[in-house]
């Protein structure tokens, strides 16, 4: 790859850098502290493809033999006949061109319904220990009482005052089935602590069959099922809905 | 203004310059993009394309400031300073090189070019190295997020302080012992040039290195979203608590998820059946090899290089973690 044309693929990465984070998809990808790091990098990315592109189309205005004829493309080092390959920097137009034309969603249902596991059942006749061991805050004011999923999941286990079952809660989650809801549906929000590598589900179960197709968002009203969310099902509480609208899918897809 | 014109041609057979293929992709691209976006939306595919671009986004900011500190280095920083800051003697270097790496605030991808740069100026390649594997594991960002995963266990902090540091500096040591100069790509003298300028030296430094190891974290990307996708997820849940077979897995699952060291103590403190040996062994291996780090070295250095040098820190990654582990937190959870 010569200068001209890396420095047009790394004007193009930044470019995108910058286009992403303004615009928010950013989200989709990363945790959104990340925006200012990516301003950054996406500006100096661009500064520095512009740079390097007025010196390479500078140097070639030049007659040939005043060329300070440094070895700094690994074409140039190809040509000084060093063995390597130089061909890497091409790969960078794989992001750039997925990014362009297919700008990936965040992620949805079908990470969650991969192999989850489904959690061990007590044998007949016994049941695992609660894991409840002292009461939570007091919920915060609302009637349905917003909440995120993973504050809902939390109280719904461990919560010994009971709180997401005697009152409604308001939440927003996109809709699951995996293989561990039977004829249910899962109420899922993915968490991520830096990007979509990394991302876990947060989810209820519905023991109902699903009015939604997967990846549908939705504004939830839900209680959880009392004691529901053992080992036998993986700390996976059950919730009843009582209602569901769809939404468009929220700013920030995943909890931090 | 292509190759073709500027360049004299050595066969004379049609050769295409570097822009008329970029044009090319570019014309494909487009042309295909609707069978693009249908691949792309089968199946798991968006899953993985969507981990593919999240691995690439967040790893580019560290690139950039260790692309960044590299051509500040090849353009600022005279030869000497490095041989006067570090000792002559290896023993020694090694231990403060890696020591060093607490200042650099970056993530596994930024330190690559870093060390390459330095050993570009004369520094002794183990002692690189070093810096090298504890820049990532032990720098302050890194040890705050260990200590926001793991409140409820200040030791992980320290241990992981201790196992990032000790696993740098003993595969520094093994390596002045067995690494041999030709196992590393030859080194171009890029920047000694006096008649460049400094600018010109710093801007054409930053340029070349970000294209070349951006290619490589693109294999790494795209290997690090296959594993997420096809490693399910009731496997990582089932590792199990039985402790050798857990500190393996954890430090291949380090090795295959390739997560930026500033966020893996998040990820190993949900693993609730590991016992902390097991979650401190993975902290341990993932900020000193993973695929996406193989693929930037393979890049950097030399395959030649890699295919010693990341087994040999996988194996003396996954020791320490396991040692410096019992000794702060005995066997059990």
């Amino acid at each position: 790859m010569n200068k001209e044309t890396r420095a047009i693929v790394i004007g193009m990465l930044g470019g995108l850098l910058l286009a992403i984070t303004l615009s928010g998809k950013f989200t989709s990808y990363v945790k959104p502290g990340f925006r200012p790091m990516l301003l950054i990098a996406g500006g100096v990315l661009v500064v520095l493809a512009i740079v390097s592109l007025v010196m390479a189309l500078r140097d070639d205005a030049r007659p040939a033999g005043e060329h300070e004829h440094l070895p700094e493309s690994s074409e140039d080092l190809a040509h000084v006949g060093h063995q390597h390959s130089s061909r890497a920097p091409w790969l960078m137009l794989a992001p750039v061109l997925v990014l362009l034309f297919v700008a990936p969603p965040a992620l949805g249902a079908d990470s969650v319904d991969r192999g989850i596991n489904c959690g061990t059942p007590a044998p007949a006749g016994t049941t695992y220990a609660s894991r409840r061991v002292q009461a939570a805050d007091p919920l915060p004011v609302g009637d349905p009482v917003p909440l995120t999923m993973q504050d809902f999941v939390q109280r719904s286990l461990y919560d010994t005052a009971y709180s997401t079952v005697t009152t409604d809660i308001e939440v927003e989650a996109f809709v699951s089935r995996s293989n561990c809801d039977g004829a249910g549906y899962s109420l899922v929000r993915l968490k991520i602590s830096c990007c979509a590598a990394d991302a876990i589900a947060i989810r209820a179960h519905v023991d109902a069959p699903p009015q939604y197709p997967s990846d549908t968002w939705v504004r939830a009203v839900i209680r959880a099922v009392k004691d529901s969310g053992d080992q036998g099902d993986n700390y996976v509480p059950t919730a009843t809905v009582i209602s569901l609208t769809p939404i468009i899918q929220p700013a920030d897809p995943y909890l931090t | 203004m292509t190759d073709t014109q500027t360049r004299p041609v050595r066969t004379d057979r049609y050769r295409p310059g570097s822009l008329e293929i970029f044009g090319g992709i570019l014309l494909a691209a487009i042309l295909l993009r609707g069978p693009l976006a249908t691949l792309l939306g089968q199946g798991s595919m968006p899953t993985w394309a969507t981990v593919f671009i999240a691995v690439c986004v967040q790893a580019t900011p560290f690139l950039v400031l260790g692309v960044l500190v590299s051509g500040a280095i090849a353009a600022f920083v005279p030869a000497r300073v490095f041989t006067s800051l570090l000792p002559r003697n290896p023993t020694l270097a090694i231990p403060v090189a890696g020591a060093c790496g607490i200042a650099l605030p970056g993530c596994e991808c930024g330190s690559v070019p870093i060390a390459n740069r330095l050993m570009d100026r004369g520094v002794q390649p183990s002692a690189a190295l070093a810096f090298l594997l504890s820049a990532p594991a032990i720098n302050p960002i890194v040890l705050v997020a260990t200590a926001v995963a793991f409140q409820s266990d200040g030791r992980m902090v320290w241990a992981r302080l201790v196992a990032g540091l000790l696993t740098a500096v003993i595969v520094g040591l093994i390596w002045e012992r067995i690494g041999r100069p030709e196992w590393m790509k030859p080194r171009v003298p890029v920047s000694t040039d006096e008649g460049a300028s400094k600018l010109r030296t710093f801007v054409s430094t930053v340029g070349g290195d970000f294209a070349q190891v951006a290619g490589f974290l693109v294999v790494g990307a795209a290997a690090a979203a296959t594993f997420n996708v096809l490693v399910p997820a009731a496997w990582m849940e089932h590792i199990g608590s039985q402790l050798l077979l857990s500190v393996l897995m954890m430090a291949i699952l380090a090795f295959v998820l390739a997560l930026c060291s500033e966020s893996d103590a998040f990820v190993a403190a949900a693993f609730s059946t590991i016992p902390m040996v097991g979650k401190l062994v993975f902290l341990t291996v993932g900020p000193a090899v993973d695929v996406k780090l193989v693929a930037l070295q393979a890049g950097t250095f030399g395959r030649r290089f890699a295919v010693r040098f990341a087994p040999l820190t996988f194996v003396i990654a996954a020791s320490v973690g396991l040692g410096v582990g019992l000794l702060f937190f005995g066997s059990g959870r």
